[in-house]
């Protein structure tokens, strides 16, 4: 972003909010103009006429929502700055934000110095997450176990009850199946998880999958 | 109710079958203007006689000028006569307790003329309307007291036409036994006098009441041999009328081919006649045989029609039916948003109906408490039935006479008749037997379908309130939480040390309706997909609990069809709720799979497990397994690995 006065565009369709927003914004002294769209469709015409310099979107609109448009944007115009703005305080969603490339995430009613800090740290290049929504970041998700590594190669019989627990099979419809009693079929599941060294069916249904034990 | 409604208002119609009569309605008008006012009384009683089945506010209104114009006059005659038609008019408009003001002066003056057959009419009149408000006691006393006038008077016709108003009092007060019995009065008399068109009604009638104990093989013969007579008669709606109940019949038989055949020939006739409300009704009938034959494509031209017709003239049974039907259509075409939306039609509709039923219903009991009131009458009352009991008993019992002495020369015959007639009543109760189990498998599947309609209802309207909610409350409160911040600026300092405050206040109202909103129907869910949404759920639920939780997905890459991605996210949930709960577990495992057509959910944790055979399933389970069974899947548990639990839901997917 660069040194001068910034001209921002700001989507919202809910026009007090993206008034009251602009209000705020105006009076940073590095903003010199802001302009309210009530869509993100709208928005994404305006850059014909003049790029601004920072994006703000709301991310449930009609037309195109936040989320589209930032698809929008970043594929015709990469390198624009984008903040998005939203109640939503779900992970997903903000990962979904920050990997389509959005380059802050901040809560709508936000004070004017939180607005401020967040102007700052993109125009140096940063990227901004509002308090909420740090909070909602903390901690990674855990990333799955994908490798297999057998402790001891499985029997014939274990490969069937194997696939059938993929099927979403019970211990006795297996058994059922099988012609096992249900107790038997514990058994050899129990054997299972310890060769896959895994403590539940759906590591274990997992794990064989995308090991290509089962097709 | 509805049926024998129409046979009845039909059978009373015919009496009166006139139609308009241009000709004599200005002759009328012009005697106005020539005769003397004196005679207006009677010529106003005719002008509301000619509009009353046409224009029920100009037959009220004439009927108003003929008992002004004969209360100036005072002519005994005049006055009940127009006081008659008042009541009748105001009957007709749905003005009872002003029938009945009416009806009882014409009595007062009748009896003083000692006009026997006016009085019998009165009456009978006064009848009809005590048993449309639910005065059953009343008005059985009152159709009694007016079949005695007309006994006297020696009109049979009026007197088969009280055997066919006390029929309906009894089918109200579901005695069908007793309706049977006077519905045969009525019919020994319409053989007597030949008069082809009240027999055909009479065994019509009969043949709803055995509908209605349930004798179905009765009922046909009587709707069948009523059919026959209004075929010879060429009354053609009649016949339609017979078809239809025919159709029904045959359904609760579960033979829906010759339902079919029937509704069909009803819709034929009803053609004929162009009788619209009727074609839209048996083209709606039609169409649910057709639903259950498999028929979609007749099925869905025939709803068409139906609705069409229904919405066009507002006819809510029909569009209920309808709308029904259409849900029903798209259920199994696998169009499940379009059957969504007619099932919510039907929902919206269908209530109304049954609100404006319970009203009815309620005025009615009210009605029949209020008779309780009246000891008296009650005893009398039963004193009446125990009379025509035991005429019935006494015409038994010399029939049973008759047979006992040609009994003797039947014994042989008997005996081998009864060895027939056990292997056939052993037949037929099989037979039976097999008809009631799939009644009641029948019953208990449109139980579940009910469920899982509320179901799908609730859905819509989850989405909706989060929706509102985020549109509109949580927008509201940042405004004003954008407002008071501006305001913060500010100099004073009882300003400045209150604001914070309430920011505080706003925010923590402002997350709680956020909450509410993703609990309702979240954003993740709706832009991101199953995976993302499980996810968020699993944090938001289980870190303030400190339960461990592991996620895995495998062959998810597309979006799953929505009403599928809903209903795991909603049992995912609900399984979520329990483990917190009641489980006292520390780690929860959910899998999601996709492969070979079927997703698979998988949810464990290490709790401490359940019984899963307890009888009592909660209502948690048991909207589990409608929710299951909407996307045609299945759920189960899996209790035996060790400790925990494990449920496993299974849902196929068809392109």
């Amino acid at each position: 972003m660069t040194n001068q006065p910034l001209l921002i565009y700001l989507a919202d369709d809910h026009r007090l909010i993206g008034e009251g927003i602009a209000a705020m914004l105006s009076n940073i002294e590095t903003v010199e103009r802001v302009e309210i769209f009530p869509n993100g469709k709208l928005l994404f015409k305006e850059f014909n006429k003049q790029r601004p310099d920072l994006v703000i979107l709301d991310i449930e609109m009609p037309e195109w929502d936040g989320l589209t448009t930032l698809r929008e944007i970043k594929k015709a115009y990469p390198d624009t700055c984008v903040l998005m703005l939203s109640m939503l305080e779900e992970r997903s969603i903000i990962e979904e934000c920050l990997s389509l490339g959005a380059k802050g995430y901040m809560h709508k009613d936000s004070k004017k110095d939180e607005f401020q800090l967040a102007l700052e740290t993109l125009r140096q290049g940063g990227q901004f997450l509002s308090i909420e929504a740090q909070k909602v970041m903390e901690g990674k998700r855990m990333a799955s176990t994908a490798q297999v590594e057998l402790t001891e190669p499985l029997t014939q019989r274990e490969l069937e009850i194997l696939k059938l627990i993929c099927d979403g099979c019970t211990s006795k419809e297996i058994g059922e199946q099988l012609f096992l009693s249900p107790r038997t079929v514990e058994t050899h599941k129990t054997h299972l998880m310890q060769k896959f060294n895994v403590h539940s069916t759906g590591k274990l249904i997992s794990l064989a999958i995308k090991g290509k034990l089962v097709k | 109710m509805r049926k024998i409604s129409v046979l009845l208002i039909l059978f009373t119609l015919w009496q009166n079958i006139w139609t308009q009569n241009k000709v004599v309605i200005d002759s009328l008008l012009h005697l106005i203007t020539t005769e003397k006012e004196i005679t207006h009384t009677i010529v106003y009683s005719e002008l509301a006689w000619e509009y009353i089945f046409y224009d029920i506010d100009k037959a009220y209104d004439y009927a108003k000028k003929s008992v002004e114009t004969a209360e100036k006059f005072t002519v005994e005659v005049d006055l009940s006569e127009a006081y008659n038609t008042m009541a009748s008019t105001a009957y007709r408009k749905g003005n009872y307790e002003e029938s009945i003001e009416y009806g009882e002066k014409a009595i007062k003056i009748r009896k003083k003329l000692n006009d026997i057959r006016g009085l019998g009419a009165s009456y009978s009149k006064l009848g009809i309307v005590y048993t449309d408000q639910g005065y059953l006691d009343k008005a059985l006393e009152i159709q009694l007291k007016a079949l005695d006038y007309f006994l006297q008077a020696n009109d049979v016709g009026a007197e088969a036409q009280t055997y066919n108003n006390i029929c309906q009092i009894y089918n109200y007060l579901n005695n069908f036994d007793m309706a049977i019995l006077y519905a045969d009065k009525c019919l020994k008399i319409y053989e007597e006098v030949d008069f082809p068109y009240g027999k055909a009604s009479a065994i019509g009638n009969k043949g709803i009441y055995f509908e209605k104990l349930n004798l179905l093989d009765s009922a046909l013969h009587y709707h069948d041999l009523s059919r026959e007579l209004f075929v010879q008669l060429g009354y053609n709606v009649e016949i339609a009328n017979c078809e239809n109940a025919l159709g029904i019949i045959y359904r609760k038989m579960g033979n829906n081919e010759k339902g079919l055949y029937h509704y069909k020939n009803a819709y034929d006739y009803a053609v004929l006649e162009n009788d619209m409300p009727s074609i839209c009704q048996y083209a709606a009938n039609m169409a649910a045989v057709q639903i259950d034959l498999g028929l979609l494509d007749e099925a869905f031209k025939n709803y068409t029609l139906a609705l069409n017709y229904a919405e066009e003239k507002d006819i809510q049974r029909v569009k209920r039916q309808s709308y029904d039907g259409f849900a029903n259509y798209y259920e199994k075409k696998g169009d499940f948003k379009q059957a969504l939306y007619y099932r919510k039609l039907y929902e919206t509709i269908h209530e109304e109906i049954a609100s404006e039923e319970t009203q009815k219903a309620m005025a009615k009991m009210d009605a029949l408490f209020q008779n309780t009131v009246n000891q008296q009458k009650l005893a009398e009352q039963a004193a009446l039935i125990a009379q025509e009991k035991a005429t019935a008993e006494k015409n038994r019992l010399e029939q049973e006479a008759r047979l006992s002495k040609t009994r003797l020369w039947l014994t042989l015959t008997i005996g081998i008749a009864l060895i027939l007639t056990i292997s056939l009543v052993a037949f037929y109760t099989r037979k039976r037997l097999q008809r009631e189990k799939l009644f009641a498998e029948n019953l208990a599947l449109e139980q579940e379908r009910g469920l899982q309609m509320t179901l799908a209802a609730q859905e819509e309207e989850r989405q909706r309130i989060a929706r509102d909610l985020h549109d509109g409350i949580v927008q509201d409160l940042s405004v004003i939480k954008i407002n008071i911040n501006q305001l913060i600026d500010q100099p004073d300092p009882e300003v400045k040390h209150q604001l914070p405050i309430l920011v505080e206040k706003l925010a923590a109202a402002s997350s709680e309706v956020r909450s509410i909103s993703h609990q309702m129907m979240p954003m993740a869910l709706r832009e991101l997909g199953l995976s993302a949404a499980l996810q968020d759920a699993l944090e938001k639920v289980l870190k303030p609990h400190q339960i461990a939780y592991d996620f895995d997905e495998i062959g998810l890459d597309e979006r799953l069809p929505q009403v599928i991605e809903i209903s795991l996210y909603r049992i995912a949930q609900e399984l979520l709720n329990n483990v917190v709960k009641h489980s006292q577990a520390n780690k929860v495992q959910l899998t999601l799979t996709k492969r070979n057509g079927f997703v698979t959910l998988i949810f464990e944790d290490n709790g401490k497990g359940f019984k899963q055979d307890s009888p009592n399933k909660g209502v948690g389970m048991t909207s589990l397994s409608s929710r299951v069974k909407m996307v045609n899947g299945e759920i189960k548990f899996d209790s035996e690995h060790g400790e925990g639990t494990t449920a496993i839901v299974r849902i196929p997917l068809h392109d």
